[in-house]
């Protein structure tokens, strides 16, 4: 397989997409009709778990395994949730996925409840996407047409109902058992694990959270096998991935490519290099909750491991030069997680609340070397003992930039 | 299964969490969010560490192999940001809280010995500006209730730590907005309008949500050689007054603390209870119905009024004990000991916190065992000091069992068996739900209800003390 | 269209009170005490678990909405493209402070990311959402609102 490989932006831009018929034609709901016809969900789980084909939402866990736990639950009601309430800033690919192939991501949505045996899926929605929100509406109407989802689809023993259901607006309900308590009615706060969402998930029941960019690769292994993905990108983590690129760069977009790309041919090459006028000073990858990245670190690949040094993430890359005021990105970071956490822990509802107080004092030149003192405090307690893992990420560009950019911070009270 | 703790193998069973383990073994381990079936995971305090990992012992499940260090120089780090993140978000006016020395926060500021309160700027750093926006945004955020007569709230004093949320039986109060907004509190900040059983009092580890204050009254009359101050014992508080000072081991010892405190006659409220029994077989004499509801619950009346409005006319029209034994008090008691009535001042310590709603000319006061606590360390009183009494005997119950009563089914048990006639009791919200429900579709047919909204009765009631760190 | 026609096109389940409360919420500009106890006897949940579960949610509203309402995002991504300067700017002509609640007529709120990114700043008024906002363009905007 080529570097060129494109599994989830195959068709942008290149067949009216959100014409069933167009998909088809370029080979569309053909991995669906394998499954249904020539494999089990056994062997569709196998595939997977060859591919090595892991999460694409941020946390990075293998996708195969997860499917194989709901699988192998017996309980006779199974959810699917297509995690698309993206709401990382810096993140909209899996908006474009929507705006550009929806049935891809409905193939990859009908294929991957089959496998684990669910017979009814919900697609959440973020709730700024209204838009995506009616184009999938169309798309599940015309996939009903065609028998690729209700009941036995193309006259296979397998049912499907497909269900939008649109996000109110909370960072957080993209950790999924935030999600499942937004769909139960709640308030979108995490609950403890154990149990995990695979044996008790949605009403109790066993259920699948997998991210819209996750999905959209479900077809492609099916009708290639897990060996051919395996084959893409990394060692560690196969396949491609889709990065945000933005800030002061040429070319704004979103692009995919192997994991194992380089930051620096991310910004150079696709990014078409710094924008005019503009110089490196640092970029943040993966939203908000991103590492901060400097010149010595750009020959870093990006791929899913747990040892990385710099976590992909959503797949946000925001690259920041000169210009921009430090404080400006620090309050950025701290309004973001002091408004969406959810509130429910103290070390995170209190937390990310006082950052962003410093995060304000600093901004006026007013930071104490109280602050200084406690910085450090907050910092280990959001890494540490937290409910969830939002407040892991609320630290993280905070920590980052303190121990890069002390003295810029610092400048105008010239305290160092 | 077996799991380690601090280098020693204890047996667990998988239904246990760590905390469970810890606490049946005599493991101290702090927290503030956690009660009894609550796990909720959210105060951290609780924190202890499996290799190497913070983790909350309240919700996580003992696993084999699991190795748990219950001090760390992590653990008591996490504590005291916690807490002092907590501190930082707390009026801090501890001199004049009513939880003074009665308040978990401050039990675990001084039990991590937290010193340092870095997460506010300190006053001389502010400008005037900057006061004036900090006050601005407080008054903003902070939610006081003084609605009523029973419960006072104040979110200021408030660590969100949800056990009132969870506790409360009628689901009256949320967790509402997200982030820093939290405010626990009332849909739209309505003023409580509840059962006011005081289940949320009894669990709030700090002063966000008290007994209503009459204390400052309470005192002066205490204080004023003209008047005399009666006060009506509840018995169900035997349960839980050591827990609110551990020297009051008897009833002879809580007796002269009454009288310490000022209380010029101590009656034992079972003689009310007494009226109470006579009065109501009187009434249920007279009255064919079957299905008759006992009414010495005042949270039970409530609750009927607000959610089975169709069967108030099944509640046995008699006062509640306190009442009753006030009423004879200012009558008979005063006309045998030439007393004007106007001068007598009549406290019932209860175990009740809705019967603050019920005070009235006859019944002056009441108060929890919190309150009581209260006026004993407002008056600095020196229990051990304290010499033992008994009961005033100018009026006391002739039979000492009617004292059963403060359990669930006592007085329908007693009312029973005198009167050879059928009964069914009920107690917490959710069975007497049930019995109402059955009520309405007509399958339940006996003579007389006994429900009592606090678990298990005025045992559980909303006025008893808590067992606090 | 009234409130218990709205309800009535939900089937009373849990995974149809969020959806109920956005709708409201769309539909009055805001989910009134009346409704939302109308929704819990609907829902046969307590009211305060329709507020607590209501006020979570940014596109969910329970306080009435003012004649102006300004968003602003200040994503890390919008904030590399001078999206603090358009707050400053729009805060000076309006005479107002975000995040302000005093204001009866004018709100001016910071909100997080709405997957615009490339496009940036992004602001919102009163449901019409600008892209690449400059300071300088603030004046042209905002003298459609005044």
């Amino acid at each position: 397989m080529g570097k060129e490989t494109k599994i989830i932006t195959k068709n942008w831009g290149k067949i009216n997409s959100q014409n069933i018929e167009a998909y088809i034609h370029a080979g569309g709901y053909e991995a669906l009709k394998k499954f249904l016809f020539e494999m089990t969900p056994v062997s569709g789980v196998e595939e997977i778990k060859i591919s090595r084909l892991c999460g694409r939402g941020g946390a990075g866990f293998s996708t195969g395994t997860k499917m194989e736990s709901v699988q192998k639950e017996k309980s006779s009601e199974k959810y699917f949730i297509c995690n698309l309430d993206e709401s990382e800033p810096g993140t909209y690919k899996d908006r474009m996925i929507v705006d550009n192939d929806p049935h891809l991501l409905l193939e990859g949505i009908i294929i991957s409840s089959l496998i684990v045996g669910a017979n009814k899926a919900f697609i959440c929605i973020n709730g700024n996407y209204r838009k995506q929100a009616h184009i999938l509406e169309l798309a599940i109407e015309r996939a009903r047409e065609k028998g690729f989802m209700g009941e036995g689809i193309l006259d296979s023993q397998y049912s499907l109902e497909i269900e939008i259901f649109s996000g109110a607006g909370a960072y957080i309900c993209g950790e999924e058992t935030a999600l499942i308590n937004s769909i139960e009615g709640h308030r979108g706060e995490p609950k403890a694990r154990p149990p995990f969402p695979t044996q008790i998930g949605l009403f109790g029941k066993p259920t699948l959270v997998n991210n819209a960019e996750t999905i959209c690769n479900i077809p492609w292994i099916i009708l290639n096998g897990g060996h051919e993905y395996a084959k893409i990108g990394s060692e560690k983590s196969p396949g491609t991935k889709l990065f945000i690129l933005d800030g002061a760069i040429k070319n704004v977009s979103v692009v995919e490519l192997p994991l194992g790309t380089s930051i620096r041919e991310l910004i150079e090459t696709h990014g078409g290099g710094m924008a005019k006028g503009k110089y490196f000073w640092f970029a943040q990858i993966g939203g908000s909750s991103g590492r901060l990245i400097l010149e010595k670190d750009l020959d870093e690949k990006l791929e899913y491991d747990r040892e990385a040094k710099i976590p992909v993430g959503s797949g946000a890359v925001l690259v920041v030069d000169r210009t921009v005021d430090i404080h400006e990105m620090l309050l950025s970071w701290t309004s973001f997680f002091r408004r969406e956490s959810c509130g429910k822990c103290v070390p995170c509802r209190e937390g990310t609340f006082r950052l962003w107080e410093i995060a304000k004092r600093a901004k006026d030149g007013k930071i104490s070397e109280r602050d200084l003192e406690t910085i450090p405090d907050i910092l280990w307690v959001l890494g540490n003992a937290t409910f969830c893992p939002l407040g892991k990420f609320a630290a993280v560009a905070f920590f980052d930039a303190i121990d890069n950019f002390r003295k810029e911070i610092l400048k105008e009270k010239n305290i160092n | 299964m077996k799991i380690r703790i601090d280098n020693n193998e204890y047996e667990a069973s998988e239904k246990e969490t760590i905390l469970d383990v810890c606490r049946r073994e005599g493991i101290k381990i702090p927290t503030l969010c956690h009660m009894k079936g609550v796990h909720e995971g959210v105060c951290r305090i609780c924190l202890v560490e499996n290799s190497g990992k913070l983790m909350t012992s309240c919700n996580t499940k003992a696993c084999p192999q699991m190795d748990i260090v219950t001090q760390s120089e992590n653990i008591s780090r996490a504590r005291k940001i916690n807490l002092e993140l907590l501190w930082a978000d707390h009026a801090g006016k501890c001199a004049t809280c009513k939880k003074n020395r009665r308040c978990e926060l401050q039990n675990l500021t001084m039990l991590q010995k937290v010193e340092n309160f870095r997460f506010v700027p300190k006053k001389e750093d502010l400008t005037q500006e900057e006061e004036l926006d900090l006050l601005k945004d407080n008054r903003m955020r902070v939610v006081v209730d003084e609605g009523n007569s029973a419960i006072s709230r104040t979110t200021e004093l408030c660590v969100e730590c949800r056990r009132c949320i969870n506790i409360c039986p009628t689901k009256e109060l949320s967790f509402n907005n997200r982030s820093g907004d939290v405010v626990v509190g009332t849909p739209y900040q309505k003023p409580l309008d509840c059962i006011f059983c005081g289940q949320c009092v009894k669990n709030c580890p700090t002063g966000g949500i008290t007994d209503k204050n009459d204390l400052d009254e309470i005192l002066e009359k205490l204080d004023d050689p003209k008047k005399m101050a009666v006060a009506l014992f509840d018995p169900a508080l035997l349960e839980s007054m050591s827990l609110e000072q551990p020297e009051i081991e008897s009833q002879r010892k809580l007796v002269g603390t009454l009288k310490a405190v000022g209380f010029e006659a101590v009656f034992d409220l079972a003689f009310g209870m007494e009226i109470f029994i006579e009065k109501t077989i009187e009434k249920i004499k007279g009255n064919q119905s079957n299905n008759l509801i006992l009414s010495h619950c005042p949270s039970l009346k409530l609750y009927i009024e607000k959610y089975f409005p169709e069967f108030s006319k099944n509640i046995i029209d008699v006062l509640t004990p306190d009442e009753l034994m006030a009423i004879f008090v200012k009558t008979e008691y005063a006309k045998k000991n030439k007393i004007n009535p106007k001068d007598i001042v009549v406290v019932s310590i209860s175990s009740c916190v809705a019967k603050k709603i019920k005070k009235d000319t006859s019944l002056d006061y009441v108060i929890t065992m919190r309150e009581f606590g209260r006026i004993i360390r407002k008056k600095n009183i020196k229990i051990s000091e304290v010499e033992g009494e008994e009961f005033s005997r100018d009026i006391s119950p002739k039979n000492k069992e009617v004292s059963k009563m403060t359990r669930c089914g006592g007085a329908a048990e007693m009312i029973a068996r005198e009167m050879g006639i059928e009964y069914i009791q009920a107690n917490g919200v959710k069975d007497i739900k049930n019995i109402f429900i059955s009520l309405r579709k007509k399958r339940i047919e006996t003579k007389i209800i006994e429900a009592m909204i606090c678990p298990g009765g005025c045992v559980g009631g909303g006025g008893q003390s808590n067992n606090i760190l | 269209m009234t409130v218990e026609k709205i309800l009535l096109g939900f089937d009373p389940e849990p995974r149809n009170i969020l959806p109920a409360l956005k709708k409201i919420s769309a539909s009055f500009g805001f989910v009134d005490e009346e409704n939302a106890q109308k929704m819990a006897d609907y829902f046969d949940i307590s009211i305060s678990r329709i507020f607590e579960t209501a006020t979570f949610y940014d596109l969910v509203k329970t306080k009435k909405r003012a004649p102006l309402e300004i968003q602003v995002c200040s994503g890390a991504n919008c904030a590399t493209k001078d999206a603090y300067r358009v707050i400053r700017e729009i805060e000076r002509q309006l005479k107002i402070k975000a995040g302000d609640q005093f204001n009866p007529k004018i709100r001016l709120e910071i909100v997080s990311c709405l997957g615009q990114c490339g496009n940036g700043p992004v602001v919102i008024i009163n449901e019409t959402a600008f892209l690449r906002v400059t300071p300088r363009k603030i004046y042209d905007i905002l003298k459609n609102y005044l």
